[in-house]
């Protein structure tokens, strides 16, 4: 549990206003994973009915895709497509609100890498820049934590 | 140990969950307004083997007035957007396409008129 705690405890800026400024990227962020890019591979309860998507279920052509990227990810497609397709929904979520949010970082930076260097880059370095965008956000979380505006602030500072 | 075998056991359960696609088999019944100079009569719409781009043709089975195609495809959907076309032009113009739900047997049996909703 200590461990954790410190995991999950935010570096907090000197002033309150720069943790607000650094929400806004975050939140952004999280919210277009969330509902936006996550939503439509991975089973949301907002996600597109007509999608048809199963709560949890990752997108029939996702893991198609994934396994085109070779190495690996043709080993264990299923597996890197709905953690990739989890840490954006799922992770997008937790990044809005500021809990877990260096964990979700993590999961959202590595899937960046991927979504970077193996499926935008080949395309051209401008289809790449959404998924650099959030892999900057991650950098950013990775190492401050949620700031104030978070709940990882709010368990660790406060013990609720 | 065992909070290892629980995560994994976790992990297992939701990687497994990908999205199932079905094949389905879709038989269309086109009825067409007489009147019309037809070359051919084709469907369009999205998902293997349906195309916005190229017709599927329907085969006549009454002269100029009743026309049917069978397309089979791998969908997870619950339903295909579609459009028939005469002579390469589009019915239903500035109006949404079609939506064929399929039913829960394989197959999906569609009757339509030309042009009408």
């Amino acid at each position: 549990m200590h461990i954790f705690k410190k995991f999950i405890s935010p570096i907090c800026l000197p002033f309150w206003w720069q943790d607000f400024l650094l929400l806004i990227p975050r939140f952004f962020s999280g919210w277009l994973m969330a509902f936006n890019f996550g939503a439509s591979k991975f089973g949301m309860p907002w996600s597109d009915p007509d999608r048809n998507l199963g709560l949890f279920e990752v997108a029939y052509w996702f893991p198609e895709d994934v396994k085109a990227y070779g190495s690996i990810f043709l080993i264990f497609p299923a597996f890197f497509a709905w953690m990739g397709a989890f840490s954006e929904a799922v992770g997008g979520l937790f990044l809005m609100v500021g809990l877990c949010t260096r964990f979700f970082s993590v999961l959202i930076f590595c899937t960046m890498l991927v979504a970077i260097f193996f499926q935008q880059l080949p395309q051209g370095i401008w289809n790449a820049l959404p998924a650099f965008g959030f892999l900057w956000v991650a950098i950013f979380n990775i190492c401050l934590g949620s700031g104030r505006f978070g709940i990882d602030f709010l368990i660790t500072k406060y013990k609720l | 140990m065992k909070n290892v075998t629980i995560l994994c056991l976790f992990i297992w359960a939701f990687v497994s969950c990908v999205q199932p696609i079905y094949q389905k088999t879709i038989v269309c019944t086109l009825s067409v307004p007489s009147g019309l100079n037809i070359k051919t009569v084709g469907i369009r719409g999205e998902g293997n083997p349906l195309s916005w781009d190229k017709d599927i043709l329907l085969t006549e089975k009454i002269s100029d007035s009743l026309y049917s195609v069978t397309v089979t495809g791998k969908t997870p959907y619950k339903f295909v957007e579609v459009k028939f076309t005469i002579n390469g032009e589009f019915e239903l113009i500035d109006k949404p396409n079609r939506k064929i739900w399929f039913s829960d047997s394989d197959t999906t049996f569609y009757y339509a008129t030309f042009n009408l909703e």
